[in-house]
């Protein structure tokens, strides 16, 4: 067999059998004439060329200097978070826009950024924010009050979704120039950490002398801003990348490092991957949702440094308390004790998180007598005696679990779903993206039990937006309506004593321990990797503005630009050219030897004509003719 | 009677049009999910929310949006992103370019190797060289193309470092002219090595079959034992036949094309319109998807088109028949 195959392409090649080359002559059955080959070759040629010019053009002078390439996931569509956009117009707001106050990262208190300070009246209803003065904005106007007045009155008129923050307020006005006052509607304690929170999401403050009388939704600095930051904006490719440069006239000092470039990656692993091969500097887990059992393979790599820092976000069940079997709160506690917050935080999340037993983030505000241990025996009690006990198949219940596989919750689901196995809990999956998830879950209530992740921190005032049984269909749909809980939160709201306000969100962690609306799971970390032989100066600032680089700077003598034209880049394109010349030469040939096997073949056909010998059978397998 | 059949097939693409933008805006807006609670975030107020709704004319009876819709396109209007508040077709045709470029090369070289590859197997099938070629073909079309994006990126640029990771160019340093084709070039490498590597066994198969059946028919014997030479037997008339279903396939994938490699520009990060699709069905960019539908739509509609006509120069019978009917 093998002998004789071999032999057939011996004399296949010997003898040329295959003396057309197929691509020219599949060509040739419809591109006969020479007018028609130059019209194909001119219409791919056209085509190509044409998607060349469709490219959105390179633009921007380069700037030589160092340069730092952030990877983030999403493209924005407006830069302008007021606007409630995606998460991609985060970090260029953070280094373009400023915020009056900002919250330290340690939540230890409120540090200024445009407001060098500030007072607040004893009565607790008037703040008064004093502004840097000699601030300019990047076009070189001065900032003033006015600015300030304008962004407040404006996200005020546009009822968004960080409305939460600006609620208790009812009216800003400017004293003078460097000052503006906020009125209260209340006094309200909380109110100035809540504010600085909220500042980092949607409270930048805007150019008022290019916004004023415009409409803020299309107003085309959107989509090119103009701030008081470090970085000025320079330009935005869709789709690519997003080029920050450094401000010279920045008050603080202009930052070390000229450039900075957003590369828009969707993937996750490709970002991981440019990390690892320096193309990309710095990673972070807000903009680019890291799958946690990634991380660890990076703690071996010796020029990457982790940064993970606890913060505010933590995952939790949502139980909906008007649906059975959870408008029992026996069984929702039987669930507390049925789920191992710990195990979960390890297997989920690589360790990059910590198991929740209380209702409240570990610190000053946690009550430390309001936790459910992790208890089977318990857990299975509470069930038999709310009704449930197992079946002959050792089957209690069969509930259904909503959950998004956002923050790794896909992965949490599923242990969630091993360990309520074990007290008989049978739970079946629903899953979906974050939009279907949120329109099914927070706005149909049509749900038993759900895995979401949440913003409770720094201050507990955060946390009453998923708990306000007001805002039903919206964040806090567990339906849960307790009178008590409800009293305490406008107690501890409206007192500026710390120890009153300790004792009512005690009191409120109490109650969800006692009724188990939900269930806090794991705290999650901010995982922020860099590249520590390239650039310093990164990791945790404060609280909500971790990516504000104007201290970064980069390592001196290490390459930090993107990928180079060098001796790599012209093999890669020698790779391209091979290509392109092997086929033309392909092409090429087959006319030659067509040309030539056509003049041979005419020649044969007349000798045999003459000679009256039967013709060859074109059999694939059949031997060659001898020549 | 030919002009007649062209004529007939191109009128016959604006009902087909028609029923694909009907047909397209009714799935879109079937998905659950709302753009405007999306739009507004977690804590928005409802008045908020439904003053999006009232901005992008989501608050209007299904029926009535369609009707607008269709008002709108037949003026070129394709309406504004929810997401960015831009006009869609822009919005659209700043990544059609990246798409068609990456497309078309893997497209040409996919059918360029394919079809040679498979009618030197296929004008010798059973030999050693079909035997390797088919298996290693079949390997590569087995193989998932994102693992395998995955692969060649570790080799070729984190352990080698011969080539980009992703992008379509070096975001630090773009360059321009020459320089910036070579920079769009070398980030082509390897997202075209994935593409093809999944296309071109598709028609190296199929030409390898047909140029084999064609073969075992009766007429090129008979063509040659009426006197014609090998060469003209095989050009002419062999691969003349065995073109037809090749022809089909590549006329499909081009049609595709514009939308046929998501994974691969998720993966390279490539701007095109695949990752374009990608976040805006995340985030029920309703206008956008809508939009890229229609090009896409379009693109396999003229496509086909094309196809159809080529038909008429390989294959003299399909004018014909459509004439009579």
């Amino acid at each position: 067999m093998h002998g004789a195959a071999i032999t057939e392409v011996a004399h296949s090649v010997k003898t040329r059998f295959i003396r057309l080359i197929p691509i020219g002559s599949l060509g040739a059955t419809f591109v006969t004439s020479w007018t028609n080959r130059v019209l194909v070759v001119f219409t791919l040629g056209t085509l190509l060329l044409a998607s060349f010019v469709l490219l959105p053009a390179s633009h921007g002078a380069t700037v030589s200097g160092s340069v730092l390439v952030v990877a983030q996931q999403s493209d924005p569509g407006v830069l302008n978070n007021m606007l409630g956009d995606t998460l991609g117009s985060f970090f260029v707001n953070q280094n373009v826009y400023q915020e009056l106050v900002q919250l330290n990262y340690n939540n230890t208190g409120v540090i200024p950024q445009l407001a060098s300070s500030w007072t607040i009246n004893p009565d607790n209803l008037n703040y008064t924010f004093h502004l840097r003065e000699g601030v300019k904005w990047q076009d070189g106007q001065p900032f003033t009050s006015a600015d300030v007045v304008y962004t407040m009155e404006t996200a005020m008129s546009l009822p968004a979704w960080y409305i939460g923050y600006l609620l208790p307020v009812a009216h800003v006005y400017a004293d003078d120039s460097y000052n503006v006052s906020f009125v209260l509607k209340a006094p309200d304690a909380g109110w100035l950490t809540f504010f600085a929170f909220g500042c980092g999401f949607g409270l930048n403050i805007l150019p008022a002398h290019l916004y004023q009388g415009t409409n803020v939704t299309t107003n085309p600095y959107n989509q090119k801003p103009v701030g008081t930051g470090p970085y000025m904006f320079s330009s935005h490719v869709p789709g690519q990348s997003i080029t920050l440069v450094a401000n010279p006239n920045y008050w603080g000092g202009a930052p070390s490092i000229e450039k900075i470039v957003i590369e828009i990656v969707p993937s996750v692993g490709t970002t991981l991957q440019e990390l690892q091969q320096g193309t990309v500097q710095y990673v972070n887990t807000f903009d680019n949702p890291v799958d946690f059992s990634q991380v660890p393979p990076l703690q071996s790599v010796s020029n990457l440094e982790i940064s993970h820092p606890t913060g505010g976000v933590i995952t939790t069940v949502l139980f909906n308390t008007n649906a059975t079997p959870f408008n029992n709160p026996m069984v929702r506690q039987a669930f507390a004790y049925g789920i191992n917050r710990t195990v979960l935080a390890q297997k989920a999340y690589f360790g990059y998180a910590s198991g929740m037993y209380g209702f409240y983030l570990d610190g000053p505000w946690f009550d430390s007598s309001a936790q459910i241990p992790y208890n089977t025996t318990k857990a299975e009690q509470l069930l038999t005696a709310a009704g449930y006990p197992p079946a002959a198949n050792g089957t209690r219940m069969t509930i259904q679990l909503a959950y998004h596989p956002l923050f790794g919750m896909d992965v949490e689901a599923q242990i969630i779903q091993q360990q309520l196995a074990q007290i008989g809990v049978n739970a079946i999956f629903w899953s979906a993206d974050y939009a279907t998830w949120f329109t099914k879950v927070q706005v149909n209530g049509d749900y038993q039990m759900a895995i979401r992740a949440c913003q409770i921190g720094p201050d507990p005032t955060l946390y009453w937006q998923w708990l306000d049984p007001q805002h039903i269909g919206e964040s806090g749909s567990t339906y849960f309506n307790n009178t008590t809980m409800v009293n305490l939160f406008n107690a501890a709201q409206a007192t500026t004593n710390t120890t009153q306000r300790e004792a009512d969100y005690n009191g409120i962690q109490s109650i969800l321990a006692q009724y188990v609306p939900l269930l806090p799971l794991t705290n999650i970390q901010d995982v922020n990797i860099w590249r520590s032989d390239m650039v310093t100066g990164l990791g945790p600032q404060v609280y909500t503005t971790r990516w504000d680089l104007s201290h970064a700077q980069l390592v001196s003598g290490s390459s930090s630009s993107g990928f180079v034209l060098s001796t790599n880049a012209i093999l890669g394109i020698a790779a391209v050219i091979v290509i392109v010349v092997a086929i033309v030469a392909v092409v090429w040939n087959s006319r030659r030897k067509k040309a030539k096997s056509e003049a041979s073949e005419d020649a044969e056909d007349k000798g045999r004509s003459s000679g009256g010998s039967p013709p060859q059978q074109p059999d694939a397998g059949a031997g060659p003719p001898t020549t | 009677m030919l002009r007649r059949y062209i004529l007939f097939r191109v009128l016959q693409i604006i009902p087909v049009l028609f029923a694909i933008v009907t047909i397209d805006f009714l799935i879109i807006h079937l998905v659950p999910g709302d753009p405007a609670i999306l739009l507004a975030g977690p804590d928005a107020s409802q008045q908020y929310i439904d003053s999006i709704r009232a901005q992008f004319g989501l608050n209007k009876p299904l029926i009535e949006q369609y009707f607008i819709y269709i008002y709108n396109l037949l003026q070129g209007n394709l309406g504004i992103s929810v997401l960015s508040r831009q006009p869609v077709l822009q919005v659209v045709m700043e990544r059609v370019g990246p798409t068609l470029l990456l497309m078309l090369t893997a497209w040409f070289v996919s059918l360029a190797l394919g079809i040679y590859l498979g009618t030197k197997a296929g004008l010798k099938k059973g030999s050693v060289l079909d035997r390797v070629l088919s298996i290693t073909t079949l390997t590569m079309y087995s193989i998932p193309v994102f693992w395998f994006a995955v692969l060649l990126v570790s080799l070729f640029a984190i352990r080698l470092d011969l080539l980009p990771i992703a992008g379509m160019v070096d975001p630090v340093n773009p360059g321009s002219g020459i320089a910036y084709a070579l920079d769009v070039a070398v980030h082509m490498v390897l997202p075209i090595t994935c593409m093809v590597t999944f296309y071109m066994p598709q028609f190296f198969q199929l030409t390898r079959i047909s140029v084999a059946s064609t073969l075992e028919e009766d007429f090129p014997r008979t063509l040659q034992a009426a006197g014609l030479g090998k060469t003209n037997v095989y050009s002419r008339y062999i691969l003349k036949n065995a073109s037809l279903p090749v022809v089909t396939l590549a006329g499909l994938w081009l049609g595709y094309s514009l939308t046929g490699a998501v994974l691969i520009e998720v993966v390279f990060a490539w701007p095109g319109l695949g990752i374009l699709l990608f976040n805006s069905a995340l985030s029920r960019d309703y206008p956008v998807l809508l939009g890229i539908f229609l090009v896409a739509s379009v693109m396999v509609v003229v496509v086909a088109l094309i196809t159809d006509l080529i038909y008429v120069f390989l294959d003299p019978r399909v004018s014909y028949k459509k004439a009579t009917t």
